[in-house]
């Protein structure tokens, strides 16, 4: 088919072709690219009146106004979309600052800003705490607390020695770490003592009830008044021993009182405060004493004024103080 | 070229206003080859919008004329593939409308520059005003009005074969003077 009928092709251009003459023009499309390429360009050529129309101003103008709005809706609907984003964003980091804050505030108030470092000075002295605690220091000891109490706990560190007057507060139990135990009361008086240098943690109680836990797993014993916890660190044995719990705590007065104590009780007492070391003879009795020693400068002004009261004779050689008893 | 990336956003919209503007009306036309006007509308303003889209991702050159032509198509075929499920289109339908889209096939070097070709079309447009009066009329009526022979014949007040007549001399003429234009197309582009 070298040509096509014009009729077909005036009715493809209509829009009017029957099946059968859509055939018949697919036929003569098949044939050629040529035959392609005049259809098409005819029609291109029956409808190029159009182009003048999509070209004209007032047309572009109706179509570029369409295409604006669909920019401006897109664009309004991003922004809004990018300023939920930087919001979240926003919040995002506001949730960060905010627990960052919280965190370096809350641990900062338990470790360094506000955290009070309270150490012996040379004299023994009492020191009250925010929550009215009382708490007197041996020498060398030092004791961290909060400017703040927590509103559910009160916990202090200690390092050596220290007398605690707990004020009560059921709802905040008092916990005293040191390096070996935890020693946890809700109001009471007792003293803890544990020293870097010392092998032995020990914690006695005068009043009230108190918790003690070894750090390492030793375990936990609660003490009742009169009771002493001592942690051995070598061989990680929590017991406890009946005590003259007053008499542990002595170091914090200017008075030193005995009550009922026997000889090598009171020389044990003295071998703390004043870090000597007092050996007993054997043939020191075991009868009790009670009283008030007044503490001086030195073990020996002390020991000088005790056997005025006590049938004791003493000898200093060294760091050793002989105790015997005088006839 | 014609996208800049400009940190202006007015700068920004001018460019690619005078690209709309530049590109629209040959592209609409390229759309009407398979497509109704409202579908062709669509798909070209669909087209700008997705350049619009895409203005900070694609950096956009020489290249920019293939890649709306391009997205003209593919989307063109899409609407056509709705259209056949739609209106049941017959086989033969079908495969005018496969020729069709083999010719204005956007990769073929050739598609591009005859419909951006506006001498080719300013040949075509006095080749129509050569035809006589009565028949450009007709002609006319029927290929810019979409208008029936018989609706035509109504208009005009004349008989339904006067206006057949006047279509088939104005098919006759152009037909002739294509086969002329379409070699003087060939030579101007495929060279």
């Amino acid at each position: 088919m070298e040509r096509i009928d014009d009729t077909i092709i005036l009715k493809y251009l209509q829009g009017e072709c029957s099946d059968n003459e859509l055939q018949q023009l697919n036929d003569w499309l098949r044939e050629s690219k040529e035959n392609r390429k005049e259809l098409f360009t005819l029609e291109e050529s029956f409808h190029l009146a159009k182009m003048e129309q999509y070209a004209a101003p007032d047309f572009l103008d109706k179509a570029e106004k369409k295409l604006n709005n669909k920019i401006a809706e897109y664009e309004k609907e991003r922004s809004r979309v990018f300023f939920m984003k930087r919001v979240m964003q926003y919040a995002a980091a506001f949730i960060i600052l905010a627990v960052g804050t919280y965190s370096v505030v809350h641990f900062t108030s338990s470790s360094i800003e506000d955290t009070m470092t309270i150490a012996y000075n040379g004299s023994i002295k009492e020191f009250s705490l925010p929550d009215g605690t009382k708490v007197w220091l041996n020498k060398d000891a030092v004791l961290k607390y909060p400017k703040k109490f927590a509103t559910d706990h009160r916990n202090v560190s200690l390092e050596g020695e220290a007398y605690f007057e707990v004020s009560k507060d059921k709802k905040r139990p008092f916990t005293v770490a040191t390096d070996a135990m935890k020693v946890r009361v809700l109001g009471t008086k007792f003293n803890v003592r544990s020293d870097k240098h010392s092998s032995l943690a020990e914690t006695s109680l005068l009043e009230g009830e108190v918790e003690v836990t070894g750090n390492r797993a030793e375990g936990q014993i609660i003490l009742a008044p009169g009771q002493k916890a001592e942690l051995d660190l070598k061989t990680g044995r929590l017991c406890v021993k009946q005590v003259n719990a007053k008499l542990d705590a002595v170091w914090r007065d200017d008075l030193i009182p005995f009550e009922k104590a026997t000889i090598a009780e009171i020389a044990s007492t003295l071998e703390r405060f004043y870090n000597v070391k007092i050996v007993l003879s054997a043939d020191i009795n075991n009868s009790t004493y009670s009283g008030v020693l007044r503490k001086r400068e030195s073990i020996d002004s002390v020991l000088n004024s005790l056997k005025n009261s006590i049938p004791i004779s003493y000898k200093v050689s060294g760091h050793k103080i002989y105790l015997h008893q005088s006839h | 070229m014609l996208l800049r990336k400009s940190q202006d956003e007015s700068c920004e919209h001018t460019t690619y206003n005078e690209l709309f503007r530049k590109y629209y009306p040959s592209l609409l036309f390229y759309a009407t080859r398979f497509l109704s006007e409202d579908e062709a509308e669509d798909v070209v303003q669909e087209t700008f919008f997705d350049l619009w889209k895409k203005k900070d991702s694609i950096e956009i050159g020489d290249q920019i004329q293939s890649f709306l032509y391009r997205s003209v198509y593919m989307k063109s075929i899409n609407v056509l593939k709705h259209k056949k499920v739609e209106n049941n289109y017959s086989s033969a339908m079908e495969e005018l409308y496969q020729h069709k889209l083999d010719n204005y096939e956007p990769d073929d070097n050739t598609t591009i520059k005859a419909m951006e070709a506006q001498e080719l079309r300013k040949e075509i447009n006095s080749v129509l005003t050569e035809l006589p009066d009565k028949c450009r009329e007709v002609f006319k009526l029927s290929y810019l009005h979409e208008m029936k022979n018989k609706d035509i014949a109504d208009v005009l007040d004349i008989s339904p074969r006067t206006v057949e007549a006047h279509m088939y001399k104005a098919l006759k003429f152009l037909r002739s003077r294509l086969g002329h234009l379409t070699y003087l197309f060939f030579t101007l582009f495929i060279s």
